[in-house]
């Protein structure tokens, strides 16, 4: 090995600290070890942490794993954390928003021995997880017994319910169930402070775990996406819903791929449909007959899924990245689409009607079905969607460059519009990445349709190359330009739909207004130590004062490019 | 005196009272919570004026309870520790209707029935909770988590909130959702966390006063169908609710007990204007609970926009194949199928209960649908105590989200002019509450009255997150202070 | 482009850290190396795929772990003496490719080539391989095989059989019967069977016998490059000088080896044989007729893909045909097959250094098997044999670990 390059070196947690917790986890259970910490340094889809690797930035480094086997050794490690003084960050797959946030050294909790389905109510349609409990694994157990949780995030169905709890929570079938803010039931949380809390009935002493709400004021919302700033969560109760399709996917007639083999697209190509479900594919003429027919879709109240995919179905489509930049460059996948998801679920005649409906608004604005007939060639592409649609499987293509400072705004769906040409000013200012997300081809970001089109999510990203960090600090430029234009736009209180983290709470007090001030009160009620990811999601004053000017100066500058007044 | 002036000074003279009939006006509802009065009471009309208020109940330490339409009937605007009632019946605008993105932004005077006549013109319409009187707050009613008769649905009975806005306890206005940082609302999430706002939900205006609230409106259906079924024990409607619920059939979904049923028909009752409603006597309402089936379960099918009666038709085709291996039993009730329907748009004919003997004490709970028949067992141990006829209770059991859980009503009546039918009612009332609580597992997730110390003493660290909540954002401990475990 | 044929610039022995720097930079840690495709997952109980991760719980046992480590290495965040845990990470994987075929799936990067390309790394600079390891590398080097088995016991399974001997006489069709089931006489039968199932079905069968070799596939995969580019280029010309048409490998370790590993070798001849392993081989008999079934098994069995004929090479469905073509015999299948079957533990290296991660890995492949109820579990590798039938006898259950041709020698009226 070349020895003459620069060292990154973690720190240590103090001797007693690391006994302590040692002796609550047993030796087996706790690492310090650098190849170790390494291994929890660099996250999925956080440009901060790449950016940091190539400076060499020990900050991202944590000082110490643990893995705990139950929430009462969780409770115990963080209890130890407060009298020494340890910041700790709750860990499942990764993703974002786990690298230490401050030069203290730091503590990870890995969650991933607590991977069990506790309990699966048929009757009272609910499922309780612990945290590692992944969305494949739970459709694939409540599939079995006629019950489903309503969808899968384009994260992927490796994601953890309990880390999207903390995250975010977006699925193919929202337009009938709504986002993961819909379908939990209840969460049991260690505090930062120790203590341990658990949400809606089950914290009554008989009541049961079986509703979501309160007793009064409902804490529940208040911890959701609070990304381990405000707890661990070590169980969580979801919802589950009738299921009517096949209890195991069904195997795709080309047969299952080798390594010799893997990127026939034939490997790719589920057959439609799933039982009792049917997908549809339509293109049309222009966004704006896009955008009516989604509208029509929606109110007319069918169909449980209604995305359109924007330049998604390039990669989720496409087995290698040479396909995917192929596609893209000659327009493979239509402008404007949308994918149709109809299910049986109340009777077998459900998807005929739906169809007769969904053809008459289609025929009304103009769009056309892919079908064996017509551009059969990107129909049968499409197929992957047959089965993704569901259980979402292909969705980290995405990352084969990095995929990082998605654009995530919301509301009526005429915001899609507003996206799409902001994000085109976007690409206009900043200049264009490794590849950068055109909208679909031109115009479409992705566009969620959700709880039955009362609101939307769209979705434009970035895919810098990762190992050129100006490429990844060109991809963070956009992420503070967009909240800024989200702010200008109406477009969002927060860069991501879900949530909002530091520097952006502070530097954009416009959301709430000042709703950094407010999270400040619950960040010290729940965190009063500060030992959970401090300042993660809003800085104390403190923390806020001692906020490097330089970073404070490019938001403002970002701001200032959207005629949005600086913030002192 | 000087919080009167002061106050005049906020509102204006119109707008600010502290006549003896006003203050006993404001002092009780019909339900147990003993009566308080409050020092004053003052009508707002504008989000400044409620943010005055706010701020000068800070500087003074005045409590504040908010009140919108007083039709709580729980005791929720009942000044426990006196102060400013702050009437906010007159910000009683519908301030938007989106015809495009079905929602609609209110103010909180404005009422059920106002809200509903006005989106019908729109051919919209909102998801009320049954039993919801005609001039109750409709933000309030959304606020409080009143189940809408929808409740069954899970995409259009539940989560109906989108944005808000508010004023917090300490005066700064806040918001919630695609407003909380722009002009325009749209969408329930942030900021800074997805499903903030929820927090203000189920709170009886102690960590904060909603000022405004942008609500999800559905299609009105120009089709629809009332399908009836009866049973003569809850216990047999169990499996028959869960295979309909199962199948995701029908939107509004609901079972009532004779008694209720009975209310609802007799046409020798009108919906009361107050509560309490004056007493009528009806032979009407005597025999029809005499003939009425035990048990109805009410199930609507609404047809959509487009092809509403393919809709409507599949849904009954599917009814068909439960039939006969759920035992379900038509009820022909063709006479009152419009009523029922018109009940889903307005449902406030069951208020009607209140003529009986003038006074209705519910005990409001959530359980799964299985354990409903351990409850009923709990009251029939206690009817019998307390020698309270069973006829005389009337249930309502509202399936929530496919039948995942259930809200359950059991209503006790008393003649309030009656000390004696006040006094066992209510240590009935309260007795049933808490075996509930204690033996069955009854969920009150709104534990208005005493209900909140029968739940907040057991809720452990809820209940102490909630009160470190209201100390840091309520320091002065202004807003509506006693409600709860405040 | 298939994932054998990309990137024909270099040849992977001769690949370093640095070839990989796009991918190791990229890993966008998904932990698809962890888990089964989502589409194929039936049970929570077994949706995990990485034996490693599964039993260890933390990521430098999965391949997205290695991906980081080998990012950190090449950048020089860290040195050997940092981090001297991380042999221990390497070689604690049976080299089953489970991670590198979801990758591929999903990201197109390389997770089991870059652990090996850090073995080699390892090995080279005197790191690794593990102790353990340094043994079954000497006997490699002074015995040609792995068993510290001296050569003349090479050929003692196959006395009486009538298999020629290819360096005194021609065939068309060359036996390659591989060190385990050569010098293991527990699995002397397996090649034994073999033997007599491809002379029953016509075929012109040699051997090498005593002259024949290692395959090299052990000390490829512990990663010491410079011992197994030996062995292959040894075996690449005594193969090619037989003038065999046909080589039939038994081991999927060699038949991954010679078809696949001497073609990444930089400077080496072509092969000149089609090679088969010997369930392809046997099924093609079968299907043309030359061998015909007949008799009766009453079974209940399930099939164990071993990772290198099934995941590496795609050679699913011709043992699954012979088993469905045996009358009585009652194929179920387990949860995880084909491309995410999981390993038996026993590849590697790991069997050697570390018997007990092997056995409860093995443990766990047995309890999939058992819960189909399936009487035995049958499979077409000397590891997976060993591996798993030790494992099996530690149980109570009853569960048999077979042979693909323990069934076939018995329906194929052979004496």
């Amino acid at each position: 090995m070349n020895t003459m390059k620069q060292k990154v070196i973690q720190k240590k947690l103090p001797r007693d600290a690391y006994n302590a917790l040692k002796s609550v986890v047993g030796e087996q259970w706790i690492y310090e070890q650098r190849s170790v910490v390494e291994t929890y340094s660099k996250l999925s889809i956080e440009g901060f942490s790449y950016i940091k690797k190539h400076e060499k930035d020990p900050h991202v480094l944590p000082a110490c794993v643990v893995l705990p086997a139950s929430t009462e050794e969780i409770q115990t490690i963080v209890r130890i954390c407060n009298r020494y003084h340890i910041p700790f960050i709750p860990f499942t797959n990764g993703q974002v928003f786990c690298n230490p946030t401050t030069p203290d050294p730091t503590l990870i909790i890995h969650l991933s021995r607590m991977n069990k389905i506790i309990h699966i109510d048929v009757e009272n349609m609910n499922a309780t997880l612990e945290a590692y409990v992944d969305y494949g694994q739970l459709q694939a157990e409540a599939m079995k017994r006629g019950l489903w949780n309503g969808g899968s995030p384009l994260a992927t169905a490796l994601c953890k319910l309990a880390s999207q709890f903390a995250f975010a929570g977006l699925w193919q079938t929202d337009l009938k169930y709504g986002l993961l803010s819909r379908n939990i039931v209840s969460v049991k949380m260690v505090l930062p402070d120790g203590e341990i809390l658990t949400t809606g009935s089950r914290c009554m002493p008989k009541a049961g775990d079986f509703w979501e709400y309160g007793p009064g004021p409902d804490l529940l919302g208040l911890q959701r996406s609070g990304i381990g700033t405000n707890g661990i969560v070590t169980e969580i109760t979801v919802k589950l819903h009738s299921w009517v399709g096949d209890k195991a996917f069904p195997e795709i007639p080309a047969g299952r791929p080798s390594l010799a083999d893997v990127h026939e697209p034939k490997y790719d190509n589920p057959p439609a449909p799933l039982k009792n479900h049917k997908l549809y594919w339509v293109e049309y003429k222009d966004f704006k007959s896009q955008i009516k027919a989604m509208r029509e879709i929606a109110h007319a109240g069918i169909a449980i899924g209604l995305n359109a995919t924007g330049v998604y179905s390039a990669y989720y489509c496409s087995q290698t990245q040479d396909m995917t930049v192929e596609r893209c460059k000659n327009k493979f996948f239509p402008e404007w689409n949308t994918y149709i998801i109809l299910a049986n679920t109340s009777s077998d005649k459900q998807i005929e009607y739906e169809e007769k409906v969904l053809q008459q608004i289609i025929k009304e604005n103009g769009g056309t079905f892919l079908s064996e007939s017509y551009k059969p060639e990107v129909f049968e592409a499409l197929k992957p969607w047959n089965y993704d649609c569901i259980r979402h499987s292909t969705g980290y293509r995405m990352n084969r460059k990095a995929y990082l400072n998605a654009w995530l705004p919301q509301g009526p769906l005429s915001n899609a519009v507003v996206t799409s040409r902001e994000w085109k000013k976007a690409i206009q200012t900043f200049g264009e990445l490794d590849i950068t997300d055109l909208g679909g081809i031109d115009d479409t970001p992705f566009i969620y349709m959700l709880q039955r089109g009362h609101f939307c999510l769209f979705e434009t990203d970035n895919y810098p190359d990762p190992t050129l960090p100006d490429e990844i600090k060109k991809a963070a430029a956009y992420g503070i330009y967009g909240a800024a234009t989200f702010i200008k736009y109406d477009l969002g209180p927060q860069l991501m739909a879900f949530l909002n983290v530091e520097p952006f709470t502070t530097m954009f007090p416009e959301a709430g207004p000042n709703g950094h001030l407010f999270m400040r009160k619950i960040r010290k009620v729940f965190d009063p130590n500060s030992v959970a990811s401090p300042g993660r999601q809003v800085f104390t004053e403190e923390e806020w004062q001692q906020f490097p000017k330089e970073f404070k100066g490019l938001f403002n500058q970002m701001r200032a490019m959207q005629g949005l007044g600086a913030v002192e | 005196m000087a919080l009167k002036d002061d106050l005049i000074g906020i509102a204006g003279k119109e707008s600010v009272f502290d006549d003896e009939e006003t203050l006993i006006s404001y002092s009780r509802d019909q339900s147990f919570v003993n009566p308080r009065r409050p020092d004053l009471v003052v009508f707002a009309e504008t989000v400044e004026q409620v943010q005055s208020v706010v701020r000068y109940a800070n500087k003074t330490r005045t409590p504040v309870i908010p009140y919108s339409s007083g039709l709580n009937l729980h005791g929720g605007t009942i000044p426990r520790q006196g102060g400013i009632v702050l009437n906010l019946s007159r910000m009683n605008k519908i301030l938007q209707v989106d015809a495009e993105n079905w929602s609609c932004v209110i103010e909180p005077g404005v009422t059920v029935s106002q809200l509903q006549d006005e989106l019908g013109k729109h051919q919209l319409r909102a998801m009320l909770p049954f039993g919801v009187p005609p001039r109750r707050s409709a933000l309030t009613s959304y606020l409080e988590r009143d189940p809408a008769v929808a409740a069954a649905s899970f995409e259009y009975g539940n989560e109906l909130i989108m944005d808000t806005e508010l004023v917090l306890p300490t005066g700064e206005l806040f918001r919630t959702g695609l407003w909380a940082s722009g002009n325009t609302p749209g969408s329930p999430m942030g900021p800074v966390r997805a499903m903030v706002n929820r927090l203000w939900t189920g709170a009886q205006g102690t960590l904060g006063i909603m000022t405004k609230m942008n609500i999800k409106v559905e299609y009105l259906p120009v089709k629809r169908k009332v399908l009836l079924y009866q049973f003569d024990s809850f216990p047999e409607a169990i499996e028959p609710l869960r295979l309909i619920q199962r199948k995701e059939i029908g939107h509004e979904c609901f079972l009532i007990n004779n008694f209720n049923l009975a209310a609802l028909l007799c046409k020798d009752w009108t919906v009361p204007e107050k509560f309490p409603a004056p007493m009528i006597k009806s032979g009407e309402f005597d025999t029809l609970r005499q003939k009425l089936p035990d048990w109805l379960m009410v199930l609507c099918l609404n047809g959509g926009p487009r092809m509403p009666e393919g809709k409507i038709a599949y849904e009954e085709e599917a009814l068909k194949t439960i039939a006969s291996s759920a035992h379900l039993q038509s009820y022909n009730g063709g006479q009152f199928e419009s009523m029922l329907l018109g009940e889903m748009l307005r449902p406030w004919g069951i208020l009607k209960k209140f003529c009986y003997r003038g006074s209705v004490h519910d005990v409001s709970f959530k359980t799964p649908l299985n354990k409903v028949p351990v409850f009923q067992k709990i009251l029939m141990e206690f009817i019998n105590e307390y020698n309270y006829p069973l006829q005389d209770i009337g249930i309502y059991v509202l399936p929530i989200e496919r039948g995942r859980a259930c809200h359950c009503e059991a209503d006790f009546h008393c003649d309030p002019n009656n000390q004696n039918d006040v006094e066992r009612v209510k240590n009935l009332w309260q007795e049933v509450s808490k075996r509930f609580i204690d033996e069955g597992g009854a969920f009150f997730d709104r534990p208005y009255g005493i209900w909140a110390d029968l739940v907040y003493s057991r809720a452990g660290t809820y209940t102490q997150k909630l009160k470190e909540i209201k100390r840091e954002i309520d320091p002065n401990h202004i807003c509506n202070p006693g409600q709860l475990c405040f | 482009m298939t994932y054998y044929e990309k990137k024909p610039e270099k040849k992977f022995f001769e690949k370093t850290l640095e070839d990989y720097r796009d991918s190791i930079w990229g890993c966008a840690r998904c932990n698809h190396c962890q888990n089964q495709w989502g589409w194929n997952i039936k049970s929570a109980e077994f949706s995990e795929i990485c034996p490693a991760f599964h039993e260890y719980r933390i990521f430098p046992y999965s391949g997205m772990g290695k991906m980081h480590i080998a990012r950190a290495l090449l950048e020089g965040d860290f040195d050997y003496e940092d981090a001297p845990e991380v042999a221990k990470f390497l070689y604690t994987c049976t080299t089953c490719g489970a991670c590198e075929m979801n990758c591929q799936r999903m990201q197109d990067k390389e997770p089991l080539q870059v652990n090996e390309v850090l073995r080699a790394l390892f090995v080279q600079d005197g790191i690794g391989p593990m102790p353990e390891h340094k043994n079954l590398i000497k006997s490699v080097k002074n015995y040609d095989n792995p068993w510290m088995q001296p050569r003349t016991q090479r050929d003692r399974w196959a006395r009486k059989l009538g298999i020629k001997d290819v360096s005194k006489e021609k065939a068309e069709t060359l036996f390659f019967v591989g060190c385990t089931s050569a010098l293991d006489n527990t699995q002397w039968h397996v090649a034994q069977n073999t033997a007599r199932i491809l002379l029953k079905g016509g075929v012109d069968l040699g051997m090498l016998g005593k002259d024949e070799i290692c395959c090299g596939s052990p000390v490829a995969r512990i990663g010491d490059r410079e011992t197994f580019m030996d062995l292959a280029w040894r075996n690449i010309e005594m193969l090619n000088k037989s003038g065999v048409k046909e080589i039939v490998a038994f081991c999927p370790g060699c038949f991954r080896a010679i078809t696949h590993d001497y073609k990444e070798i930089p400077k080496a001849e072509k092969l000149k044989a089609k090679v088969y392993h010997s369930s392809q081989y046997i099924d093609k008999l079968i299907q043309d007729g030359k061998l015909k079934i007949n008799g009766e098994l009453k079974m209940r069995v399930t099939w164990h893909d071993p990772c290198h004929l099934g995941r590496h090479l795609g050679i699913y469905d011709e043992p699954r045909r012979i088993l469905n073509a045996i009358p009585g015999v009652e194929l179920v299948e387990m949860e995880r097959i084909k491309d995410q079957s999981w390993c038996c533990g026993g590849g590697g290296g790991v069997r050697t250094a570390f018997m007990d991660f092997a056995q409860k890995t093995a443990t766990k492949r047995l309890q999939e098997a058992k819960k189909t109820g399936a009487q035995s579990i049958i499979t077409a590798c000397p590891f997976c044999e060993q591996n798993l039938g030790d494992a099996a006898s530690k149980m109570d259950d009853g569960l048999e670990v077979k042979d693909l041709t323990d069934l076939l020698i018995n329906v194929l009226d052979i004496e």
